[in-house]
């Protein structure tokens, strides 16, 4: 844990205030967009296990109150983020001090630019994840299929957001889509950590084993997605490969594919073994005595998850420091 | 040991250069370090990409701030020129700041130099040259 201090302290010297705040509120904002988009992706695949199984049973149906709650609280971080984050870009911009992030020219002038549009977009992303969690999507039928298709149409709000600040202002049409799809695929993954986390405390080999076996079959599409369209964007962000190395915006999309790989490495590990060895203890048990082992390999993957819940945030963390202070040559 | 030491050292490289190097100012009249012979009629910048003129200000050697018509516009412009009054002689800075389309604030400065009486130093120039 000194590394991430140490590279933190650098990336900081020499900003200013409002810039920290700034990353931290950014950094806040991501949280509540991939809470919102992993609660989404994994609601999801409850109802599809649950219509397979035609009736809830009591752990689903807990699954499903803390997916909620999950999603809430992502939604409400999120609105309190965007909030933020806007009153400390005015300030940024105002320059005198605190009391400038009350500046009522930069606020109009915030308000006016794509800034203001972003964080309409959001907010109301984030109140339809709200509206969709006060729904009680443990009923089949009409009530959950509108609770998904608030989740949807959060998804859109949340995911065209991204499309309007940053550096994909910058880019053309295909630049945004790539942008917007590859926001949701990576919030989607990144947010379905938790809840997965949580599940292996819960639930017993069998069921883990299976909420496990369906979430790596999407698990591996998302994964595609996110690199396919994360590759395509670098082609179009970077004119030669020399600028990874001579610029510090290249280093720091360096430094971040270096830790994408390593969560990727983990993600593979928990899909090709972990995840089977669940299985195997499973199948071999049918006496108690094996229950300890069951419960090790759940543990093991637990705290493997755990692991992988922290390199997502240093990701995110990555993300919002480059995407704030640092940018591209191509845009210069 | 070595490995954390490896990464702390590269990390300092990423990002002790911390560059904001996007949608800057290409060109500017007075330009850079300019020696003017008597006072600029106008300020003119010139961005990289469309950007909105959030700040600017004309200081004299002095530090006095220098009035003149700025208002931050809501628009996006790659081109802004605004009318300076009279600049008696003397090293004035400019400062900028601007808001790129991505909502990125960016700002710099540069200085100018405005000497004595052009005037003068063309009457100079053609006394000197009639004697020729
Ligand atoms: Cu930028």
């Amino acid at each position: 844990m000194i590394m991430p201090a140490i590279l933190m302290t650098d990336v900081f010297y020499g900003l200013s205030l409002f810039d920290i705040l700034g990353i931290m509120t950014k950094w806040l904002i991501y949280i509540g967009v991939t809470t919102s988009l992993g609660g989404f992706l994994m609601t999801l695949m409850n109802a599809r296990s649950i219509t397979r199984k035609r009736q809830i049973d009591t752990s689903t149906r807990s699954a499903v109150d803390d997916l909620s709650g999950y999603m809430r609280k992502g939604a409400m971080i999120g609105i309190l983020a965007v909030v933020m984050n806007f009153f400390i870009q005015v300030g940024s911009f105002a320059e005198t001090g605190l009391a400038g992030m009350w500046d009522p020219l930069m606020t109009e002038i915030l308000w006016q630019s794509s800034v203001g549009g972003s964080i309409s977009w959001r907010i109301a992303g984030f109140v339809l994840v709200l509206l969709a969690t006060l729904m009680p999507v443990k009923r089949t039928g009409f009530v959950k299929k509108s609770a998904l298709g608030l989740l949807l149409m959060a998804t859109l709000c949340l995911a065209y957001s991204f499309t309007l600040i940053g550096h994909s202002a910058d880019m053309d049409d295909l630049g945004k889509c790539l942008v917007a799809i590859h926001v949701v695929a990576i919030g989607a993954w990144i947010g379905s950590l938790i809840p997965l986390w949580i599940m292996c405390g819960r639930l017993e080999a069998q069921s883990l084993k299976g909420g496990m076996d369906l979430f790596g079959k999407q698990a591996i599409f998302i994964v595609a997605v996110v690199v396919i369209t994360g590759l395509i964007l670098l082609s179009l962000l970077f004119n030669s490969p020399s600028e990874f190395i001579d610029t510090g915006y290249g280093r720091a999309i360096l430094t971040k594919l270096f830790i994408i790989s390593m969560i990727l490495a983990i993600a593979a590990l928990h899909k090709f073994h972990l995840v089977p060895k669940l299985d195997g203890k499973a199948q071999e048990s049918g006496s108690l005595a094996v229950t300890g082992d069951e419960a090790n390999s759940a543990g093991i993957l637990k705290r493997s998850i755990g692991v992988e819940i922290l390199i997502a945030a240093l990701i995110l963390t990555t993300t919002a420091v480059l995407s704030s202070v640092l940018g591209p040559q191509n845009l210069a | 040991m070595k490995f954390i030491k490896t990464i702390v050292i590269s990390a300092t490289m990423i990002f002790s250069f911390a560059a904001f190097a996007h949608s800057g100012l290409v060109k500017s009249s007075p330009a850079k370090n300019e020696m003017l012979q008597g006072s600029p009629q106008v300020l003119a910048l010139t961005f990289s990409s469309p950007v909105r003129l959030v700040k600017l200000t004309l200081k004299d050697g002095g530090g006095n701030d220098i009035k003149f018509g700025f208002k931050p516009k809501m628009q996006s412009s790659n081109q802004f020129s605004l009318d300076l009054p009279q600049l008696t002689p003397s090293s004035y800075s400019v400062s900028w700041m601007i808001m790129g389309e991505d909502a990125h604030k960016m700002k710099g400065q540069f200085n100018f130099m405005v000497h004595k009486a052009m005037a003068k130093a063309t009457e100079h120039d053609h006394a000197s040259h009639s004697h020729d």
